[in-house]
């Protein structure tokens, strides 16, 4: 059954997908584990999302540890920061597009510890990669 | 860096936070300090560029490319990554056909060392 993205029914089978990858615990296995690697994603409206939605990744040694919508992005700690708008993270979740592409082209605004993406560069494409394993819909359409 | 945050597309930010870190390294401040030419750098997949510009010890980064820049890289972003992590030698890339160069390759690897982490 397809879930509603964003939600976090949504949010949740992210983590089933991500804890399901021997790919991602494989690539992921040094990440967060002398920093902070956890992310929280600012979606911005447009495209049938109407308002500024936060989404929490927690992720250490190549597993989600939580995933969740989050009204407060003050109220978690973060290592990694990005924003963009609802119209460019759909054909990411669909699988029609690539998330370190969006972030080359600054569709997609990243903060945080560059040399710790570069250094796990595949892990982001894997985890990137996980939110078309499973069936979404979205806003707007 | 001679150019502010806004300015730069994605590749441009993701270049400036690597090099202003790298350049903390003083040994690697020591090699840019005799350096003198502009590297670009296209990442293959999106096709987007950035300048990296070397003034015998200033770094300044811009978008785009330049018509004749003294060298030339064109990689994948992951090709990138190895090389800033340190894990995929710029000399091996360039023989593994992994990275396509032009240019000066004396002097592209020497301006490459600025995106080499040393972390």
């Amino acid at each position: 059954m397809a879930v509603l993205y964003p939600s976090n029914e949504w949010c949740q089978e992210w983590k089933k997908a991500i804890n399901g990858s021997e790919g991602i615990a494989e690539a992921g296995r040094n990440w967060g584990t002398d920093f902070n690697g956890n992310w929280l994603f600012e979606v911005t409206p447009g495209g049938g999302l109407d308002k500024t939605t936060y989404l929490y990744l927690e992720a250490k040694a190549g597993k989600c540890t939580d995933s969740r919508l989050i009204e407060d992005p003050t109220e978690v700690e973060a290592g990694f920061f990005c924003t963009g708008p609802y119209e460019s993270f759909k054909p990411v979740v669909k699988g029609e597009k690539d998330f370190i592409e969006g972030v080359v082209r600054g569709v997609f605004k990243l903060k945080g510890d560059m040399t710790k993406i570069m250094l796990n560069a595949r892990f982001i494409r894997a985890v990137a990669n996980s939110l078309s394993t499973f069936e979404s819909e979205f806003l707007g359409e | 860096m001679e150019v502010s945050d806004e300015e730069l597309n994605g590749l441009g930010m993701t270049l400036k936070q690597i090099i202003d870190d790298n350049l903390q390294n003083p040994k690697v401040k020591e090699k840019v300090a005799k350096l003198k030419g502009s590297l670009v750098l296209r990442e293959r997949q999106s096709g987007i560029s950035a300048v990296i510009i070397f003034n015998e010890g200033e770094v300044g980064i811009r978008n785009d490319a330049l018509e004749k820049p003294t060298a030339f890289i064109e990689a994948g972003f992951l090709e990138l990554a190895d090389i800033s992590s340190g894990r995929l030698g710029p000399i091996k890339a360039l023989l593994t056909g992994k990275i396509k160069a032009k240019g000066n390759l004396i002097k592209l690897l020497g301006m490459s060392q600025v995106l080499i982490s040393r972390r």
